[in-house]
């Protein structure tokens, strides 16, 4: 790394450097029977070079020969690519909790014991194809610059999922993330099999407007549309509905949403952002009220704001941090949890739609908030009471129409989807 | 570089193993409006080593060579652990063993083209849409992968492949008002720079039907019967059927593995679809999987009757079933999974486009894929743009469409088949792992009853 910081140093640039370290381990079971055990070791560095004006970036898998990571990001800067920012100088920053040390202790043979776990008693409570699994991700960072800043972190995480598969393929599961292999709560477990016995009859729905009540596991169909409108790269586009709504009531009152990487409760905190930038609890949406963009170096100084803490190498599908170049991204977003149990949002619903996942939610025109998708997995609810399974079913509407007919925010969040809780709205598209 | 990844199955001690090493060279050029905002040249490497022990299959990706006993070590375990832990043993496929090094033929080898050059075709075809004021930005970029590959095995097989990847490609974003709209350009190939030059037409086509988006009508939800073009039509063959031809899909699933059964009348008499990754000049085109296996054409649905799958070697065998040569990787971070090639439903020589408008009658003419998904047997896409029609007659333009369906249903409703068939020349199908050689297409077909979203 050393040889690096002097060869990008003596190019006469300011200069960042990203390295990252991570292996995995899986095991995953598929109709109750063991499918896979696989492990993964991967390592990079991503460099980022800026000098009149102009930025380049390179990355390598094998930091073997630094002077040609240097000259590929010089060659990338020659091409022409406008850059209006500099680095921070990020000395100060909160210790987060961020990975657990046993975490490195973890073997595929424990992964597995709980995943089997999981399977039989699944299994145990319901006749159906039963799908578990579990994940160990560990990775070390550091994030160095011309400017001063030299930061290092740790990250771990154990993801687990429980799932049954209806005879028509649709997915009831369960999932969990923490820090180390604890086991998935029974109650999780017996809850996909509660909502699993609701799949005996099919509904064709009626047409028309109806109440959708949103579960977390759907919650992207509504949140990369307020993502890609909070975007400060849609701002500078000029894309965005928001723009120069800042201030505004957008949604109902009864709706905060907010970015929060500084909560630790999961796993994913981030104190700083790939930039170097501190990151901060920042709420996008307050009681309903737009409060502003979320930026990152590059669209900050673009869009004339300041950085907000939200550079990431990562895109709308994840994507390879060594390879990325960071971007504006919300990765830990969620609403305020209200006060609703689950039961008590479906007798709020009377007669609706439960979305628990949605297909084609990537699909459609996002920038304008549009949506339309289909349900893999959608519950149909008469007298409060879940009755069976939506049939060929979509929904659709637009988040700035929608969102301010929002009803009730549930209580229970769940962490393996950023800790969201459910939201029920009114007057949604249903087409069957 | 084959004999330095046959050392590294040296240190295995298995009943069988191979190891994939890929050298990746990667070349993006991005615009954003009128900016460009990346320009990068990179390469990157890595390995994947998999081990078959006593009936436990295992895989490990790793970059760093001095990780190779590390990652032995680990496979090793894995595949022990699964032996312990698995019902039946797993086996392989037997196929031939081959030493071979392949070049594919191209047109005009993308690494002979200067950098300035593509960042110039990108800028000029970036600004084609940029021209109407109504388009108030685009996100379009051109994106090169060469894969040079090298396959060894503990039986002996040695390939070392070369894969080139372009495209050129994006969004344009229109807006009138509070109205925005989007549209998609997709060029590339495999078949080397040349499927890149002359398209100007193409971005012309688009933007007009970009900006006419902005005085289309919305969509009414409902049920309809439609003609699906060819870009559609595609996407319905690849997300609905094709991924239930994977056999690494559907082996686990008993309930659709039933209905799957080789012999069963799962379409209309006028369906025929084929997976073929050996059409040459494709985007799909490949000669051996990333398990050393030849690449082969199977006809997978014929008049309707499912008539073949698509397998790796250890779903092949699980069937009983020869291996086709569909287990692909991304790149170097992962192991091969059975993937399509490049799949279409078959033409029918009799039927034109103006005879499927005049079969429909009334409903709507869609065009162009926007993406979709699948989960069990439902799926759900998104057209680029549509046209009511009604006697047979193409009219207004349509905007915000979204359709599902259940690929049962949907395969028994396709009417008719048109005489008109494309293949796709971008790919990007994320089962896991991006296949950016993912092709699919065929001709303008007819399907009744699909739901529609949308407001009422």
């Amino acid at each position: 790394m050393k040889s690096l910081i002097d060869c990008a140093g003596s190019v006469g640039a300011e200069f960042e450097i990203y390295s990252r370290s991570s292996e995995t381990k899986s095991v995953s079971i598929e109709n109750s029977e063991l499918k896979d055990v696989k492990s993964c070791m991967s390592s990079g560095v991503g460099l980022r070079l800026i000098k009149n004006g102009m930025s380049g970036l390179s990355f390598t898998r094998n930091l073997t020969d630094p002077e040609s990571l240097v000259k590929n990001a010089m060659a990338s800067l020659r091409a022409g690519v406008e850059a209006k920012f500099t680095f921070p100088c990020t000395k100060e920053y909160l210790k987060l909790r961020t990975n657990s040390v046993k975490s490195g202790q973890i073997t595929s043979d424990e992964l597995l014991a709980e995943s089997f776990r999981m399977r039989d008693l699944l299994a145990r409570k319901a006749k159906a194809q039963v799908n578990a699994g579990a994940r160990l991700f560990t990775a070390e960072y550091r994030l160095i610059n011309s400017a001063g800043t030299d930061i290092s972190w740790k990250e771990s995480s154990v993801e687990k999922y429980g799932s049954l598969i209806s005879a028509g393929g649709s997915e009831y599961s369960a999932g969990d993330s923490g820090f180390d292999l604890l086991p998935m709560s029974d109650a999780s477990l017996l809850n996909v099999v509660r909502l699993f016995e609701a799949d005996r009859a099919e509904i064709r729905p009626e047409p028309g407007k109806q109440k959708v009540l949103f579960m977390p596991r759907a919650m992207n169909t509504l949140l990369w549309r307020v993502q890609s409108g909070a975007n400060g790269q849609s701002l500078h586009q000029k894309i965005t509905p928001l723009a120069g709504r800042i201030g505004e009531k957008v949604f109902s009152d009864i709706l905060t949403l907010r970015n929060n990487p500084l909560n630790d409760s999961i796993p994913g905190a981030r104190s700083v952002d790939d930039e170097g930038v501190p990151c901060s609890n920042f709420p996008l949406i307050d009681r309903g009220v737009f409060k502003g963009f979320y930026c990152d170096l590059n669209f900050a100084a673009k869009t004339g704001s300041v950085p907000t803490g939200h550079g990431f190498r990562r895109s709308m599908w994840g994507g390879d941090p060594v390879i990325l170049k960071p971007q504006p991204y919300l990765g830990h977003l969620f609403f305020d949890k209200g006060e609703k149990s689950f039961d008590a949002l479906l007798k709020e619903m009377g007669k609706g739609i439960v979305v628990f996942s949605a297909l084609g939610d990537h699909t459609g025109n996002i920038p304008n908030g549009d949506f339309s998708v289909g349900l893999s997995l959608g519950l149909c609810v008469e007298n409060g009471r879940i009755v069976g399974k939506a049939k060929d079913t979509m929904v659709s509407g637009n988040i700035y129409d929608i969102m301010k007919r929002a009803v009730a925010v549930g209580s229970e969040s769940e962490p393996a989807y950023s800790n969201n809780p459910p939201v029920l709205f009114d007057g949604v598209d249903v087409s069957s | 570089m084959i004999d330095k990844i046959r050392k590294m199955l040296e240190l295995v001690d298995a009943d069988y193993a191979d190891i994939r090493y890929e050298n990746k060279k990667e070349t993006s050029i991005w615009f954003e409006g009128k900016e460009l905002t990346r320009v990068s040249a990179n390469s990157a490497d890595g390995y994947v080593l998999r081990v078959l022990s006593k009936g436990g299959f295992s895989s490990v990706a790793f970059t760093k060579p001095e990780d190779a006993g590390r990652a032995a070590a680990a496979a090793l375990a894995d595949a022990k652990l699964l032996s312990r832990n698995v019902r039946e043993s797993v086996r392989l496929a037997g196929v031939p063993v081959i030493k071979a090094r392949f070049r594919p033929e191209m047109s005009e080898h993308p690494e002979k083209v200067s950098l300035e050059e593509k960042i110039a075709l990108t800028r000029a075809y970036n600004g084609i849409p940029l021209k109407n004021p109504k388009v108030i930005t685009t996100s379009i970029a051109y994106v090169e992968t060469c894969r040079d590959k090298y396959f060894a095995s503990t039986e002996g097989t040695e390939i070392n492949e070369e894969l080139a990847t372009l495209s050129l490609a994006g969004t344009g974003t229109a807006r009138d008002g509070a109205l925005t709209q989007s549209a998609l350009f997709l060029t590339g190939g495999s078949d080397g720079f040349s499927c890149l030059r002359n398209r100007e037409d193409y971005f012309e086509k688009n933007s007009k039907f970009l900006t006419d988006m902005l005085s289309a009508k919305p969509v009414a939800g409902g049920v309809y019967n439609v003609i699906l073009d060819q870009g559609l039509a595609g996407t319905f063959t690849h997300e609905a059927f094709g991924h239930f031809s994977e056999a690494d899909l559907v082996e686990d699933m008993p309930e659709l593995r039933k209905k799957m059964s080789i012999g069963a009348q799962l379409g209309s008499g006028s369906v025929n679809i084929v997976d073929d990754p050996t059409l040459p000049h494709q985007l799909g085109f490949y000669k051996y999987d990333d398990e050393g296996v030849p690449a082969k054409r199977v006809q997978l649905m014929k008049n309707g009757v499912l008539a073949g799958r698509l397998h790796s070697r250890r779903t092949a065998a699980a069937f009983g079933d020869e291996a086709t040569g569909h287990c692909v990787a991304e790149d170097y971070r992962y192991e091969p999974i059975v993937r399509m090639g490049s799949i279409m439903i078959e033409p029918d020589p009799a039927t034109d486009f103006e005879k499927l408008l005049s079969q429909l009658g009334n409903g709507l003419y869609l065009c162009g894929s926007k993406g979709g998904q699948t989960s069990g047997e439902n799926f759900t896409f998104s057209a680029a743009w549509g046209f009511e029609v009604k006697n047979g007659k193409i009219g207004q333009m349509l905007r915000d469409i979204n359709i599902m369906g259940n690929m049962f249903t949907t395969l028994k409703n396709i009417a008719a088949v048109g005489n008109d068939p494309l293949l796709s020349e971008f790919g990007g199908c994320g089962k896991g792992q991006i296949n950016r050689r993912s092709c699919h297409g065929g001709p303008h077909i007819l399907v009744n009853s699909v739901v529609v979203g949308g407001v009422k």
